[in-house]
């Protein structure tokens, strides 16, 4: 059991330095205005979190196959003896690279939302400079101010 | 009229406004590669008609005029994300280096010389005797006085390329705004719009509006023509029309902010420099004294958002004092002057709400004609936010933080270690002793006045803020066969019954001498010598220092490790450092012994490095952590100042070019585009010339029906 556990965080370790170096390229196409390599990207990353959920559901399974009480690894630290450190070490490399992550994406969220804002400024000024003002009838049959938004067809139905 | 002439006339119409068509295209395709180049286009306009039969007839085309494709709310836009960008560019360029001189990874830096200074107080209490381990105490302290003295000058060093940048900067911005007022009066000249459209003038603008914004965050507002106006981002005036305004770097200025109706004629001096503004608020009127009562001031570092506090939490208040009295206030001195000579002590009342800010350093101000200058130097509140009524953008804004906020604090933050290093140090070594006792002793700390209470911030004492009430004890030893012949505490009153013990509100260095010598007046002589304490012991006798709960033997300098208070002055008691008998590594004991195995001074040293001291900078509330966590925590607030400023260079560059790719889009010459309209006006000319052709052949018809 103890080498199973072992061979997981290991590989939980390893997958969240690939998640770690995919953010970075991710952030990269983000600021050269990629998005279609962004989005390729995005598709691997998610993939990436699938499979660490999976190793995270296995590992629970595994300590609780220990110990039906145990929610955590530190709970059955007494029956990992002395493979306890060795897990301690990896669980703190793996806090840290989450820690990371979590910043990273922070920040591709972040500059991904500015440009979208940006860009939507942008549209909106469109929208109300070049949209012509069109006097129509109300509902209480006045002339009301309108303001249709930009339309490949017109007319009324 | 219709006629065969109408039609000569349209085709040559015609013909011209192809040929300026090509014209046009030709000059897009020159300027493919001119940095600011805008696109431009003919308009053309069908020309009048004239009634006629069967109806209306044209009269050819004109070309009504050569406009410029141009996105002015782009370029707006570009203008603010750009001024970001450069400043987060500088701020990151330079804080790379700053890290350099935290980065301990090649090089013994001052993580690592702490340690083995601590370390040797370790070795030193193992065998308190030893004349090597005392040796290594002394270079290695030396050692690490020179470490943090280098990464001062490196930071200073920094600061002083900043504000070579910052003048260079200064300097182009005075420039571009002379020049865009010179290209406003030209386009004031030139420019007739829809007729005569100045379209080279205004690329020429919006390429030196780019290069003021790369310098400081502007603001634009076009009514047209040469009605132009260039504001900074907080509304200061740059450009405004053909008029220009000026930009100025002054050094060290004080400007004073009195109630209407107040009478007070003075104003603040200083002497010392800092990184940072002094906002000094009256809260109590009054006059500027000596004594009691005067008038009591507060301090901000930031503009008024924070206030200057003492360690226990409280908002320090300080007394209005004159030159002879100046009051310290954090790495400054400060008194109240008379406008004209700042020595005189100024007539009038101050009154609560008069304000005066203190500039002492190189400082950026705007000048209106006739008006006072404005500091728009850009501002950081301790509060990691800016003051937007400075500038907040450009590479000024990021030379000025950098400066200021970064380096400012960083070196403040390495002066409290150093400071704290030298108290704490000299703190436990002042009660202990060494191999050797006093035949006589001088302090190396000055005060400004001898009869000033040593605990007032008037006192001139580098550590008068850390004295406390309590007893001081001496030891005074026969020379000849070290026998005890008398000890006990400083009795500062023999008239009152009992021992009065010292008060640093109250007593001063004259107090303290007369407390020496009325209590060992029969072995030990004290005097005020240059402002500072000097003991003297008499001939046959010598003395020791003891235990000392108000820290005064630390204040005074007597029995101490380290001399000096900053990292500049800092160097080792000139006592010790030429004699290593005087490095206390033992004590006196309750016999009055003292005892050349005691390693209790050595041992309280080397558990320093363990032990949580409270370390305070002007900005930061008091932190209660070990020397090394302290400055371990300044290399992570340097790296995550430079991981900052690494995304904001990022965001704010990302999307400043998302915005110039879209003006692109618009003002970009597209070489396709181009070939394709010289295509079609190619066609235009010979279908032009065409019509002139049939035009003359009709001619030579009409022409040929008489023969």
């Amino acid at each position: 059991m103890n080498r199973r556990i072992l061979e997981n965080l290991t590989r939980q370790h390893q997958a969240l330095k690939v998640l770690g170096t995919l953010q970075q390229e991710e952030f990269a196409h983000l600021k050269d205005f990629r998005p279609q390599s962004v989005g390729a990207v995005e598709f691997s990353i998610q993939e990436l979190m699938r499979q660490l959920m999976a190793e995270r559901l296995e590992i629970k399974r595994m300590v609780q196959a220990i110990d039906p009480q145990a929610q955590r690894l530190r709970h059955v630290a007494g029956v990992l003896g002395e493979d306890w450190p060795r897990v301690q070490e990896l669980l703190d490399r793996i806090d840290a690279l989450e820690q990371a992550s979590a910043k990273q994406a922070e920040k591709s969220y972040t500059l991904a939302l500015a440009l979208f804002d940006q860009s939507t400024g942008y549209v909106n000024l469109f929208k109300k400079s070049f949209t012509a003002n069109k006097p129509a009838y109300g509902p209480r049959g006045a002339f009301q101010s309108t303001k249709p938004a930009p339309a490949m067809l017109r007319g009324a139905l | 009229m219709a006629g065969i002439t109408s039609l000569l006339n349209t085709g040559m119409k015609a013909l011209n406004a192809s040929q300026l068509g090509i014209e046009v295209t030709g000059q897009n395709i020159a300027n493919v590669n001119t940095t600011g180049y805008s696109r431009q286009r003919v308009v053309f306009k069908d020309d009048m008609y004239i009634d006629s039969s069967p109806g209306q007839m044209g009269t050819g085309v004109k070309a009504t005029e050569i406009i410029r494709m141009f996105d002015e709310y782009i370029e707006q836009a570009y203008n603010l994300r750009s001024s970001s960008s450069q400043r987060y560019n500088v701020l990151y360029q330079n804080m790379q280096s700053v890290e350099t001189t935290f980065n301990e990874s090649t090089t013994d830096g001052i993580s690592k010389t702490l340690a083995s200074f601590f370390q040797d107080w370790q070795n030193l209490s193992l065998d308190p005797s030893s004349y090597p381990q005392r040796q290594n105490v002394i270079s290695d302290a030396q050692n690490l006085m020179s470490v943090l003295r280098q990464a001062s000058a490196d930071l200073t060093d920094l600061q002083r390329q900043t504000e070579a940048s910052i003048v260079d900067d200064v300097t182009a911005a005075n420039n571009l705004i002379k020049e865009i007022a010179a290209i406003n009066q030209q386009i004031a000249v030139h420019d007739d719009p829809g007729n005569n459209n100045a379209n080279g003038l205004y690329d020429q603008r919006a390429i030196k509006v780019r290069a003021l914004a790369q310098l400081m965050d502007v603001k634009t507002i076009d009514n047209g023509g040469g009605n132009f106006t260039v504001l900074t981002g907080a509304g200061h005036t740059l450009v405004d029309g053909g008029s220009a305004f000026d930009l100025r770097l002054e050094n060290g200025k004080v400007t004073r902010n009195l109630l209407p109706g107040s009478n007070f004629n003075g104003t603040v001096g200083f002497s010392g420099a800092d990184s940072f503004e002094y906002t000094i608020r009256v809260v109590q009127g009054g006059v500027v004294s000596n004594g009691n009562p005067a008038a009591q001031f507060q301090v901000s570092l930031d503009g008024g958002v924070t206030w200057l506090r003492s360690d226990s939490g409280a908002i320090k208040t300080f007394s209005a004092r004159p030159q002879a009295q100046s009051v310290g206030v954090g790495n400054l001195s400060i008194y109240f002057g008379a406008q004209s000579n700042s020595s005189v002590t100024p007539t009038g009342t101050l009154q609560a709400g008069d304000t005066f800010t203190v500039v002492p350093k190189t400082a950026l101000y705007w000048y209106q004609s006739a008006s006072t200058p404005v500091n728009i130097t850009p501002q950081t509140y301790f509060t990691g936010q800016d003051n937007t009524n400075r500038l907040t953008g450009g590479s000024l804004a990021g030379e000025f933080e950098l400066r200021d906020y970064d380096i400012g604090r960083y070196k403040e933050r390495l002066e409290s270690l150093a400071n704290s290093l030298i108290w704490e140090t000299n703190r436990i070594h002042s009660q202990g002793s060494g191999l050797s006792m006093f035949t006589d002793a001088t302090g190396t700390y000055q005060v400004r006045n001898a009869n000033l209470a040593l605990g007032s911030d008037a006192s001139g004492l580098a550590y008068s803020s850390k004295l406390s009430a309590g007893a001081s004890t001496l030891y005074v030893y026969n020379a000849a066969t070290g026998a005890c012949v008398s000890n006990g505490f400083l009795d500062f009153d023999p008239a009152q019954p009992g021992t009065q013990l010292f008060d640093p509100a109250q007593h001063s260095l004259t107090d303290v001498v007369n407390a020496i010598n009325n209590t060992f007046g029969s072995f030990l002589t004290a005097s005020v010598s240059n402002n500072k304490l000097q003991i003297d012991a008499k001939p046959g006798y010598n003395f020791g220092f003891g235990t000392d709960a108000t820290g005064l033997y630390a204040a005074l300098g007597v029995n101490t490790f380290f001399d000096g208070s900053d990292i500049h002055s800092m160097t080792l008691n000139p006592l010790v450092g030429s004699n290593t008998n005087f490095v206390n590594a033992g004590h006196i004991n309750g016999a009055g012994e003292s005892n050349s195995g005691d390693n209790t001074t050595a041992k309280a040293l080397a558990d320093l490095a363990k032990k949580d001291v409270t370390i305070r900078t002007t900005f930061d509330a008091p932190t209660s952590q070990t020397l090394q966590e302290y400055f371990n925590s300044l290399v992570g607030v340097v790296g995550v100042d430079t991981e900052k400023a690494k995304f904001n260079y990022d965001f704010e560059n990302s999307l400043a070019t998302e915005l110039n790719n879209r003006q692109l889009a618009v003002a970009g010459v597209n070489l396709d585009e181009e070939m394709s309209n010289l295509v079609k006006f190619q066609h235009s000319y010979q279908a032009a010339a065409k019509m002139i052709s049939t035009a003359d052949q009709m001619w030579q018809t009409v022409l040929g029906l008489k023969q």
